[in-house]
């Protein structure tokens, strides 16, 4: 496989996780900006939601004020914006279009139609109102997507690629989510949270989709220890980073299997994983919720690089 | 589709038979569910120029243009002439240069072309074959006669269309091809990638290596440069995929690198390689020239081809069939006005309305006036452009264009096409029963290019 | 004479460079006036390089790295013997027709003071290498050997206008002029063993040679108005500087690229 091939599957994947987390991202803002304004104020609220998009300082360079539609345009349809769901959408066409034949045509029909239908969208005539319903297409689209790889390609390097490329993305949106929102889930003296902190736990759960799994795997009101152990360390929530190294590390085993060669990146991949996999949230509280995320952050951005690196894209 | 007595051409009776039996709105659906299909599978082409939808579909029309056996037969003939005479007029001017020395073609219109390639003289390609995949362009004006023109040896594209067009008409019509023994083009692919293996270096040993090489997804004919490798099983390249060491090209994987043995390119002559042709390009593989001189790849076509299809030169071509075949030409070419010739040059000014004007190094239709459709203002201007520069324009008369039956918003209705066959040529000639035909949609219009609102329709060859 | 040729180019890239390939137009033939005693290239990845003959006929390497650096010295040395025929180099091995050299290119394209020399010219000399000695006489009254006021780039034609030029500069004009006359006519790359009012002295020399009736190839130097003696060592010819550049490259790699040359040409004294 040519190494552009493997660099254009693993970032088609990466493109539409991407995608993918926004809508969801958008929505968690959308219906926060729907209840009345408690103590922060609603700048602060979207502030985090730009954050956690890792696009605040490139919306505040374009615009001084905050509200709802300039976020929905921003995150949405901007052009100039090279995360925007429409900029995401864009890349990950490209990249299906350019390795073609290294696709499915199930993958490719998917792609291209999502493309093709949101590129019919104009701004201009999505009301406010029409956002949920808009941000589920997206998130059914995106869903079909996966849905149509996991379902058709060969079990050989591109879809190691593919998988790669989802669960990097995964890993670094939900550590994000949680690096924005992390002072809410530090361990407190109080029994029972705030209003406040209860919506922003939930907020923070339903960024990850994980507002009913929770109650599932808890049996319990949310409680911020709980918050941080399901999204980091519990393997069976398909967001968490644990969830996400489980695969990660896998899938670079197949890669060294199918190619009989290893690289850094497996040594990365498999160091990460081990650390999830041996995690105590005591430990992890201990060191610092804020400072654990951010070097999750920058290792899982080290083995993007080194996967490209050792696997020869450019 | 009617002949000359107004009777319906036998080759076409069961076409109108079942257009006639066609429910009110079937054909309509019919079109709209093959705009779907193309769609659906991403045959689009960017259209220079147009800054809106940079994506579109060539119009499809389902209603197939058919060739008789026989007449098929002749065709095949002609053609193989042609290209047998261009590959041999090829080697010799990058040679000996025979043909100028017995004055049979001006050497100042060789020498001082920019469509040849100095860097490939004394180049001895693989088999001696310099295009080995050719489109010839052919309207047929009367029953048996066939007009060429242009050869296009370069990097002749559309034959995706010829396949995915079938693809389509076998969804769509599968009754139609019950009533008629249309030959099959399916095999083209396969028939490709023999000739491209055929045609390896001889220093490659086993199984050679192919790779067909794209400028990327942004160029018109993408679709076309993966659909092609696709079907044929090799890797789809960009130049950064491939690089040169130690005088052989190699292909960057997600292992060791893989010596590659030939490309398709699909990528001009001036995009190939910084180090030989423009410096500025990105495109190309900077080094591969020095490896294809020094036989460790072969470059499909051949660098340098482009002279034997020169719109200068085109005019040329009875003779250099004669010279290098001994044989008359079985293909017509379109008579050509001289501009350089005063006496010429006079007549065409004079009969402008009459005539197409094309310019020498134009393509796609852009740089062409068609005189009957012309306005006096463009005229005006041909004329003044003409005078200035003579030997920059070809003059041709207009040719009587078959028509072919065409289903438009009203119905059906006759509409001017030409054909483009495709051969292939490597260790034998083969050429592919069927086509691209084009159809110039506007009526009265005899222009067919896709870039200019023109058309495609299946070309079926029928069997014996 | 035997004439003793260092010559050095070395790149200075500010980022480090992943691939570098070059082809090199270095490696002198052996003509009727002069004889490959010794030659030499060494650089990095010269072990690999692929060998072939270009349509001209020069030796053409083609010569890559794959491993990062930051530098990059190409660096040639020889011993030539030479001696003075005339400047005749008649036929060499692997030449095209020499008609092909009529051909026109965008740096020797003739302009209408071109063309005026042209037409100056025409039928007035009882032969061929009148004609072009004539040619250099007329070049080097209109053009003044001066460095610095032209570039690789400069045209024949804009050389002409300017009046100023380097040894480049006249052998394109020579070679616009002939072609302007139908005359194959060839740009030549060499060194060159300064004598006193030679010019010519930096980095490398350009010449011309030009086809004439019976006698095959011959040199003139236009810069200088001779033509080649035992002095000059001829290194590859084409159809202008661009198409017989010694050095080509090209880098993967963004930043700028600072190059130093060095052109040691000795006559060796005899031992």
């Amino acid at each position: 496989m040519l190494g552009r091939t493997a660099s254009s599957l693993y970032w088609l994947c990466r493109h539409m996780e991407r995608a993918e987390n926004l809508a969801r991202l958008l929505d968690v803002g959308y219906r926060m900006s729907l209840e009345p304004v408690l103590d922060g104020s609603e700048r602060e609220q979207w502030d985090s939601t730009l954050q956690a998009a890792a696009m605040a300082s490139a919306f505040f360079e374009r615009h001084d004020s905050v509200a709802l539609p300039q976020i929905r345009d921003f995150m949405l349809f901007d052009e100039t914006n090279s995360s925007s769901v429409r900029s995401c959408l864009t890349q990950a066409r490209s990249n299906a279009r350019s390795v073609r034949t290294a696709i499915t045509t199930e993958m490719w029909e998917s792609i291209n139609t999502t493309w093709l239908e949101f590129s019919r969208i104009r701004p201009s005539s999505i009301s406010v109102n029409d956002l949920p319903t808009l941000l589920d297409w997206i998130k059914r689209n995106t869903a079909q997507f996966r849905g149509a790889m996991l379902n058709t390609i060969l079990r050989n390097d591109g879809y190691s690629f593919c998988q790669l490329g989802t669960f990097n993305e995964r890993a670094d949106n939900t550590a994000r989510i949680l690096d924005v929102k992390y002072y809410v889930l530090l361990p407190r003296n109080e029994f029972v949270g705030s209003e406040f902190d209860n919506r922003q736990w939930s907020m923070i759960l339903r960024a990850a989709s994980a507002h009913r799994s929770y109650r599932h795997v808890y049996r319990d009101r949310y409680k911020a220890w709980n918050i941080a152990d399901f999204l980091i360390l519990r393997s069976e929530m398909p967001r968490s980073l644990a969830h996400c190294y489980r695969w990660i590390d896998t899938t670079l085993r197949d890669l060294e299997n199918f190619y009989g060669a290893r690289y850094q990146c497996h040594d990365i991949g498999q160091a990460i994983h081990d650390e999830l996999k041996n995690g105590d949230m005591e430990v992890v509280f201990q060191k610092g919720l804020h400072e654990f995320l951010g070097g999750f952050i920058s290792s899982n951005n080290a083995l993007g690089a080194s996967i490209a690196e050792n696997y020869n894209f450019f | 589709m009617v002949a000359a007595n107004g009777d319906i051409r036998t080759s076409y009776r069961e076409i109108a038979d079942w257009l006639v039996s066609q429910p009110k709105g079937g054909l309509k659906q019919k079109a709209r569910d093959a705009e779907a299909i193309f769609r659906r599978l991403g045959i689009t082409f960017a259209v220079y120029g147009s800054n809106e939808a940079n994506e579109r579909l060539i119009p499809f029309d389902i209603v197939p243009r058919i060739i008789s056996a026989a007449e098929w037969r002749k065709l095949e003939r002609g053609i193989e002439q042609r290209v047998r005479a261009m590959n041999a007029f090829l080697h010799d001017i990058y040679h000996r240069q025979e043909i100028i020395r017995a004055g049979r073609v001006p050497e100042a219109l060789i020498l001082q072309n920019s469509a040849f390639c100095p860097q490939m003289i004394d180049q001895d390609p693989a088999l001696g074959v310099y295009s080995h995949i050719i489109g010839v362009d052919l309207v047929r004006v009367a029953e048996n006669e066939f007009y060429v023109l242009e050869d296009n040896l370069r990097t002749p594209s559309g034959v995706s269309y010829m396949i995915e067009d079938r693809e389509a008409m076998m969804r769509l019509v599968p009754e139609l091809f019950a009533r008629y023994r249309v030959a099959p083009v399916e095999h083209y692919p396969e028939n490709l990638r023999r000739t491209l293996q055929s045609v390896a270096p001889p220093n490659c040993a086993g199984d050679p290596t192919i790779v067909v090489l794209t400028p990327g997804i942004y160029n018109s004919a993408f679709f076309e440069h993966s659909f092609l490798a696709d079907e044929m099983g090799v890797e789809l390249c960009q130049g950064d995929d491939l690089y040169v060491d130690d005088g052989c090209v190699y292909m960057r994987t997600t292992q060791k690198p893989k010596r590659v043995d030939v490309i398709y390119r699909r990528i001009d002559d001036d995009f190939l390689d910084p180090l030989t042709f423009r410096p500025d390009s990105t495109l190309g593989v900077p080094g591969l020239f020095a490896a294809y001189r020094a036989g460790n790849v072969t470059i499909v076509n051949a660098p340098g081809t482009g002279i034997a299809d020169d719109k200068a030169v085109y005019t040329y071509v009875p003779q250099i069939i004669e010279f290098y075949t001994g044989e008359k030409p079985i293909l017509n070419n379109v008579p050509t006005y001289n501009c350089a010739n005063d006496e010429e040059r006079n007549y065409v000014l004079d009969h402008l309305e009459e005539l197409v004007v094309k310019e020498v190094h134009g393509s796609g239709g852009y740089g062409m006036m068609v005189g009957p459709t012309s306005t006096r203002k463009m005229r005006a201007e041909f004329a003044k452009r003409i005078k200035a520069r003579p030997n920059n324009y070809i003059v041709q008369p207009t040719l009587a264009l078959s028509t072919c039956p065409t289903f438009i918003e009203k119905g059906i209705a006759p509409r001017h096409v030409d054909l483009r066959p495709f051969v292939l040529v490597g260790d034998r000639i083969r050429i592919t029963p069927g086509g691209l035909t084009r159809v110039a949609l506007k009526k009265g219009s005899l222009v067919v290019n896709s870039s200019q609102g023109g058309g495609t329709k299946d070309t079926w060859i029928l069997e014996d | 004479m035997e004439i003793a040729i260092e010559h050095s180019t070395v790149h200075i890239y500010e980022h480090p460079v992943r691939y570098g390939v070059q082809e090199l137009r270095l490696t002198p033939p052996n003509t009727p006036s002069q004889q490959v005693l010794d030659w030499r290239i060494e650089m990095p990845g010269i072990e690999g390089a692929a060998k072939w003959f270009d349509a001209w006929g020069n030796l053409v390497h083609l010569v890559n790295q794959t491993r990062e650096h930051s530098d990059l010295e190409i660096r040639v040395t020889g011993l030539v013997g030479t001696s003075d025929a005339d400047g005749i180099i008649g036929e060499l091995p692997n030449s095209p027709t020499p008609r092909i050299f009529v051909r026109e290119t965008p740096l020797t394209r003739a302009d209408r003071s071109l063309s005026a020399i042209a037409a100056s010219l025409e039928g007035k000399h009882r032969d061929q290498i009148a004609l072009y000695h004539a040619l250099m006489e007329a070049i080097r009254e209109r053009v003044e050997f001066d460095a610095g006021q032209t570039d690789m780039t400069t045209s024949a034609a804009d050389a002409l206008k300017s009046g100023h030029g380097v040894c480049q500069d006249f052998a394109h004009i020579f070679l616009s002029v002939c072609r302007r006359l139908d005359l194959p006519a060839r740009y030549v790359t060499g060194y060159l063993v300064v004598r006193e009012g030679d010019v010519g002295a930096e980095a490398q020399h350009a010449w011309v040679e030009a086809d004439v009736a019976g006698l095959g190839w011959v040199g003139f130097d236009p810069a200088n108005g001779i033509c080649p003696d035992d002095h000059y060592v001829r290194l590859a010819c084409g159809l202008d500087a661009a198409d017989a550049a010694p050095i080509r490259g090209i880098r993967r790699g963004s930043g700028t690229d600072t190059l130093s040359v060095s052109v040691s040409v000795l006559k060796q004294t005899q031992q």
